[in-house]
């Protein structure tokens, strides 16, 4: 058995792996666990919109020791993570951390929200620092105007990106 | 122990082993699966594997115990100088994704059993794994005096 603990060091390799192959190989497995976590999160989307999304991670941060700060405002969910436990266990590793090792986690959960309604807005911070600020609207557009404002935005579908008509 | 996590535990991640062990057999096939239980047994948990070339079962053990305890497992761990066995009765692991999913992956456990052939690799150990049921396995890591 593969300890539940480990499971984040063991993709940090997989993340590797899958990136020697090509970027494309690493964006279908996150796409592949984004199935898995919507089927995880369904519950969730049946609650009252942002009730919902804290309701959700409520529950990851329990589960995940993950020290972060939660918010509903009137038009977003605000999540701070001020220490991320996934991050921090493969900075604590001894095969060392992937680069885009912070890529996965709106890679998978990106494709979720927006299927249900959300546009997420989701800063990095750094690669480094186990950090980060996610923001999550219904609407379009402030998503794409908060978006201009993070440090390191991370939208690996594009979905914020504004298309020339 | 070189990792040692207290807390709560988020067992969904055994759900995500699962879905990624079936994603890599079945698009990338079993030679991709085992360089990756390499990648984890060697360099992940490059502690218990430095230990088990220099022909120190100790660390093997210690990690076993601890999560197969840490998870709500049932099993026997019995160690002497020569070999290791570990009885899994109940697997948190398996047990959890069939209590969501219904059923385990059809590589699942020969994940495991290449994660344990992974860390004996160039090590004076060879392993056995023997499944019983769905949750209940037994892995066996013992010296190989031929190779000696």
């Amino acid at each position: 058995m593969l300890a539940s603990d480990h499971f984040v060091r063991m993709y940090n390799e997989l993340f590797k792996l899958l990136e020697q192959l090509g970027r494309g190989h690493l964006v279908r497995y996150w796409l592949e666990i984004s199935n898995l976590q919507e089927s995880l999160m369904q519950r969730y989307f049946e609650m009252d919109g942002y009730e919902g999304l804290y309701a959700y991670w409520d529950h990851i941060r329990k589960e995940e020791n993950c020290d972060m700060d939660m918010q509903v405002f009137d038009d977003y969910f605000e999540l701070r993570m001020n220490k991320c436990p996934s991050l921090s266990k493969n900075l604590d590793n001894d095969a060392g951390l992937s680069l885009n090792y912070c890529e996965h986690c709106a890679g998978w959960i990106n494709p979720v929200l927006t299927k249900h309604g959300f546009y997420p807005v989701y800063d990095i911070i750094s690669r480094k620092q186990p950090r980060c600020i996610m923001r999550i609207f219904r609407d379009k557009k402030k998503a794409i105007e908060c978006s201009k404002t993070v440090h390191e935005l991370w939208d690996p579908y594009g979905d914020l990106t504004v298309r020339e008509e | 122990m070189r990792y040692k996590d207290t807390g709560e535990i988020h067992k969904d991640f055994h759900l995500a082993v699962d879905r990624t062990i079936t994603y890599i057999m079945e698009h990338y096939g079993e030679q991709f699966l085992i360089d990756l239980c390499k990648r984890t047994s060697q360099q992940v948990y490059q502690d218990i594997y430095r230990h088990l070339k220099e022909g120190d079962l100790c660390a093997l053990a210690e990690h076993w115990q601890y999560y197969y305890t840490r998870e709500g497992g049932e099993f026997t761990l019995t160690q002497d100088n020569d070999q290791l066995v570990l009885t899994v009765t109940k697997c948190p692991a398996a047990e959890h994704i069939i209590k969501i999913k219904g059923s385990l992956s059809p590589y699942y456990h020969r994940f495991d059993e290449l994660l344990v052939g992974s860390w004996c690799e160039h090590t004076p150990f060879v392993s056995t794994f023997t499944v019983h049921n769905p949750v209940s396995y037994t892995i066996t890591v013992r010296r190989n005096h031929a190779s000696q």
